[in-house]
C-alpha cells in the first residue's frame, strides 16, 4: 500500500529531514494540549510551528536550548501572535493578551495592503510562502479578545473580581481600552470586511456589535463619554437587524449549519432595556421593522440595588482547517491507508483504478472529490498509454478543506446565585470559518491547479530531456534517466502542500446568559451535561453590566498522542484561572 | 540540458529580485522632540502638545481666571479631572494631557493646580458632595474649579481611505456653585489616512 506520506517521504529528501508529522498533527496537539490546561507544553509547538520565538522559551517541542533572544519571523507572525494571545486570554492574563494582540492588530493593519511580491510568490511557489493574512472574521476576533483583557482587568481593578496581580493598564485606561478597541471592532473592521471582501457571504458580526454595547454598560458612569449610550443603542439595534439578516445568509447553506437563532435572547434583552431606557420610540420602530414579539421579554429599569451580568461562554473548538490531498500515479495500483489519528479527524480515502493507474483523493469527506479523481485517473492512464508518462510517475495536489459539521451540543445553564438562566448560542465561529473558506475555495483551487501543471509541464521537460539524454545508452543509465524523471514530478507534486494555517485556538461557538441580579456578592457557575465551572463570587455594582466570560469543552478533542499524553513537570501558571469543565467523551469528527 | 537549467533559472531570478525589497539593515535617526511625523494617523505625541498648548492658552484668555483674582485676590487652584477619551481602536494615554496640563498651568504663574493626589481624588469622586463638606467644615475647599475633557473621534471610512477627525472639548466647574464657568474646544485635528492596495 503506497500512501501520500510515503511517497513523500520516499521522494523528498527536504521532507524527510522534517519527518512525517504535518502541521495538522501538531495542530492537533497543540489544541489538546491547551484544553488539559497543558500551556507550558503548546508554547513551544506553537513556535515551532510558526518559526516564532521569545527569548527564554523554547523555539519548538523537543527543543533541548532556550533561545536567547527573540526571533519572530515575518511570515507566520500575524497567526502565531493570535495563538499566543488565545493561550494567555485562557490565562487570564491580560498583559500577555495585550503584548501578543495588539501586535497582531497591528499586523492586521499592515497585512491588508497586499503586497506584490506575496501574489506573484504564490503562483510561482506554494500558497504556505505566503505571509498569513487572516481572515475577516479573525481580524474582527482580534480585537474581541483584545477588548475582554482590558474589561477583565477594569472588573478586577474595581474590585469587581478578585485581583490576580498585575494589570497592565490603570484603571481609567482599561475602561478606555475596552470602550475604544470594541468601537473600533465593531465599526471599523467589520466596515473594513463589509467593503474589501465582496466575495464572501460572512459580511457582518452582530456578535461583535453586542459586545461593543456590552463594554458601555459595564463602564462606571463617571467614565462614560456624552455619546457612549447611544453608541451602544446603535450597536443593539444594529446587532439586531444584523442577526437577522446573518441567519438568511448563513442559515441552512450547504456543507455547514449556522446555530445562532434569528436574534438571541440575551441580545433582544439588553436591546429592550437599553431601547426602552434611551430611546422608546426609536424602539418600537425596531421591533416593529425586525416583525418580532417582545412578549415574555423583561426589560426593567436597573434600580439602586439591581445590576446586570452577562456570562460569555467560550465553548469547544473551532473545526481545523484540515488537508484534501489528490493524488495520480501512473502504472501503481496505490491504495493509502489511514491511520488512527487520521480517522478520529474524519479522513477518508476514495481510490479510483484505471488500467494500471489510480488516481486517489484522501482528506476529511474525501468523496467529494470523486469526479477530479475520475478525471485524474483517465486523463493520467490515457498519457501512460501513449507513453507520454513514465511508469511510477506521482501528480499529486492539495486543497485545504474542513471535516463534516455537526451540530453545537445542547447549551447549558448558567447560575447566577440561587437562579439559572439558559445559555444561548449567539455567535457560531465554526459557521464563519467554515463560510469563509468555501467562498474562497474557487480561487484557492484556480491557482492550485495553474501552479501544479506550470511545476509538471516543468517536471515533464526536465523527465523528457533525461530520457532523450539517456535513450541509447545502458539499462543503468537509462534507469538513472527514468529516476530523474520521476524526481522531477515527485518534487513537484510534493512542493504542493495545502495552506491550512488558521488560527487553531478559537471556540467553535459562543453561548451567554444574560440576568438581572441584586447588587452585591454573587456565584457565578456555568452548568452541562458533562459538569460544572465554577467562576467564584464576583461583586456587581448597581446600575451596572458585570461580564464574565468562561471557557469550557462539553465536547473535549480527543488525546491525538498514541500513547496518551506525555507527562511533564506542571509549570507556575501566570494567573489562576477557573477550571474548565471536566473532559467528557472525545469530540466527534466534525468538531 | 543547460537550457533546461536557464529555464529552471529565471524564477528563481525573478523570486530573488522580487525579494529584493524586503532586505536592508535598521536606520535611527534622532529627531526634535516637537518634531511631527504621522505614522498611522492615530493620536500621537505631537496631538498631545497641540492640544495642551491650545486649552492653556485658551484658558488664560479667558475671564474667569481674572475675574476669580479680582475677586478672591489670589490665584485660582483648579484640580485636573478627568479626560475621556472615544477613538475607535485607539488606547489614548490621557495621562500624558492630564500632566502636561499641570506642567503649563503652574509654569503660567497664573492658575494653581492642586497638587495633592489624594485629595484631587476626593473631589472628582463627588464634587458637590466635596464641596458640601468643605462648607460644613466652614473652610475653603481645596480647589475652586475642576477642569474635565473629552477627546473624541469622527471616523469617515471607505474601502481603504479614512478621514478621521479629532474633537477636543473641555470646560471648567465651579466646585462651589456646580456653575459651568468656561468651555471650550481645540482646533479640531483632521487625518487623512490611505491604504494602498500594493506595496
Amino acid at each position: 500500500m503506497i500512501s501520500r506520506s510515503l511517497l513523500l517521504c520516499a521522494s523528498s529528501i527536504p521532507l524527510l529531514l522534517v519527518g512525517c508529522k504535518n502541521a495538522v498533527d501538531v495542530r492537533q496537539e497543540m489544541v489538546y494540549d491547551v484544553q488539559t490546561k497543558a500551556f507550558e507544553q503548546a508554547i513551544p509547538k506553537v513556535n515551532g510551528l510558526y518559526d516564532c520565538v521569545l527569548k527564554g522559551e523554547l523555539p519548538e517541542s523537543g527543543a533541548s536550548k532556550v533561545a536567547e533572544m527573540d526571533d519572530i519571523s515575518d511570515k507566520n507572525e500575524l497567526i502565531w501572535q493570535m495563538e499566543r494571545g488565545s493561550i494567555d486570554s485562557m490565562r487570564f492574563n491580560s498583559a500577555g493578551v495585550k503584548q501578543h494582540l495588539d501586535r497582531a492588530s497591528q499586523l492586521v493593519g499592515e497585512r491588508r495592503t497586499a503586497s506584490l511580491t506575496r501574489a506573484i510568490g504564490t503562483y510561482l511557489a506554494n500558497d504556505t510562502a505566503q505571509e498569513y493574512a487572516g481572515n475577516g472574521f479573525e481580524h474582527v476576533l482580534v480585537d474581541y479578545y483584545r477588548s475582554l483583557a482590558a474589561l477583565m482587568s477594569a472588573q478586577r481593578l474595581q474590585g469587581i473580581m478578585p485581583a490576580t496581580g498585575d494589570e497592565p493598564w490603570d484603571k481609567d485606561t482599561a475602561v478606555q481600552a475596552m470602550n475604544n478597541i470594541a468601537r473600533g471592532m465593531a465599526i471599523e473592521r467589520i466596515q473594513f470586511n463589509k467593503d474589501n471582501a465582496p466575495d464572501l457571504r460572512y459580511f457582518d458580526d452582530p456578535y461583535a456589535r453586542f459586545i461593543a454595547a456590552c463594554m458601555v454598560l459595564a463602564t462606571p458612569p463617571e467614565l462614560r463619554a456624552g455619546d457612549d449610550m447611544g453608541f451602544a443603542w446603535t450597536m443593539l439595534s444594529t446587532a439586531c437587524k444584523s442577526y437577522v439578516k446573518q441567519s438568511t445568509v448563513l442559515g441552512g447553506a450547504e456543507g455547514m449549519r449556522y446555530e445562532v437563532p434569528k436574534i438571541p435572547t440575551p441580545v433582544l434583552q439588553l436591546t429592550l432595556t437599553v431601547g426602552s431606557m434611551y430611546d422608546p420610540v426609536g424602539l418600537n420602530t425596531l421591533v416593529q421593522d425586525l416583525g418580532i414579539s417582545t412578549e415574555g421579554f423583561k426589560s426593567p429599569a436597573l434600580g439602586k440595588d439591581k445590576g446586570m451580568v452577562l456570562v460569555i461562554n467560550h465553548t469547544d473548538w473551532i473545526t481545523p482547517t484540515d488537508r484534501l490531498e489528490i493524488n495520480f500515479t501512473a502504472g501503481i495500483w496505490a491504495g493509502p491507508s489511514v491511520s488512527e489519528a487520521e480517522r478520529l479527524r474524519g479522513v477518508s480515502v476514495t481510490p479510483i483504478y484505471a488500467g494500471w493507474s489510480t488516481a486517489w483523493a484522501k482528506g476529511p469527506g474525501s468523496t467529494k472529490a470523486t469526479g477530479w479523481t475520475v478525471a485524474l485517473a483517465a486523463f493520467g492512464e490515457g498519457a501512460r498509454l501513449f507513453g507520454q508518462l513514465a511508469p511510477g510517475t506521482w501528480i499529486g495536489f492539495e486543497m485545504p478543506t474542513h471535516r463534516e459539521d455537526v451540530p453545537i451540543a445542547p447549551p447549558g445553564m448558567a447560575v447566577f446565585g440561587e437562579e439559572e438562566q439558559p445559555l444561548v448560542v449567539t455567535s457560531d465561529f465554526d459557521a464563519y470559518a467554515r463560510a469563509t473558506l468555501k467562498d474562497l475555495q474557487p480561487g484557492v483551487l484556480t491557482k492550485t491547479l495553474a501552479r501544479t501543471l506550470t511545476k509538471h509541464i516543468a517536471a515533464e521537460v526536465v523527465a523528457a530531456g533525461a530520457r532523450e539524454a539517456t535513450k541509447d545508452k545502458g539499462a543503468g543509465e537509462q534507469i538513472g534517466g527514468w529516476l530523474v524523471g520521476l524526481g522531477a514530478h515527485a518534487l513537484a507534486s510534493a512542493s504542493e502542500v495545502a495552506d491550512t494555517r488558521h488560527w487553531g485556538l478559537l471556540p467553535d461557538h459562543i453561548e451567554t446568559s444574560l440576568a438581572v441580579v441584586t447588587a452585591g456578592k454573587l456565584r457565578v457557575a456555568v452548568r452541562q451535561a458533562n459538569g460544572s465551572t465554577e467562576m467564584g463570587d464576583i461583586t456587581v455594582p448597581a446600575g451596572r453590566l458585570v461580564i464574565v466570560p468562561v471557557r469550557t469543552f462539553p465536547r473535549p478533542v480527543a488525546c491525538p498522542y498514541p500513547g496518551g499524553p506525555p507527562v511533564v513537570p506542571a509549570p507556575a501558571a501566570p494567573a489562576p484561572a477557573p477550571a474548565p469543565a471536566p473532559a467528557a467523551a472525545p469530540a466527534p469528527a466534525g468538531k | 540540458m543547460s537550457k533546461l537549467l536557464s529555464i529552471a533559472l529565471v524564477p528563481a531570478i525573478a523570486l530573488g529580485v522580487l525579494a529584493l525589497p524586503g532586505c536592508g539593515g535598521k536606520t535611527v535617526v534622532r529627531t526634535q522632540s516637537d518634531a511631527a511625523k504621522d505614522l498611522s494617523g492615530r493620536w500621537n505625541d505631537v496631538d498631545t502638545k497641540n492640544t495642551v498648548r491650545e486649552i492653556v492658552d485658551k484658558a488664560m484668555k479667558a475671564p474667569w481666571p481674572e475675574r476669580f483674582t479680582a475677586e478672591h485676590k489670589r490665584n485660582p487652584v483648579i484640580a485636573i479631572g478627568k479626560f475621556i477619551a472615544r477613538a475607535e481602536g485607539e488606547v489614548i494615554n490621557t495621562s500624558l494631557i492630564t500632566n502636561a496640563l499641570v506642567e503649563e498651568f503652574i509654569n503660567s504663574g497664573k492658575i494653581d493646580v492642586l497638587s495633592d493626589p489624594e485629595e484631587t481624588r476626593k473631589i472628582l469622586e463627588d464634587q458637590a458632595a466635596y464641596a458640601e463638606k468643605a462648607k460644613e467644615l466652614g473652610k475653603e475647599a481645596a480647589a475652586d474649579f475642576v477642569l474635565t475633557g473629552s477627546i473624541g473621534v469622527q471616523n469617515d471610512q471607505e474601502g481603504r481611505q479614512a478621514v478621521k477627525f479629532y474633537i477636543v472639548d473641555f470646560s471648567m466647574t465651579d466646585i462651589q456653585s456646580r456653575k459651568l464657568v468656561w468651555k471650550s474646544s481645540c482646533t479640531p485635528i483632521r487625518k487623512e489616512v490611505e491604504q494602498s492596495k500594493w506595496k
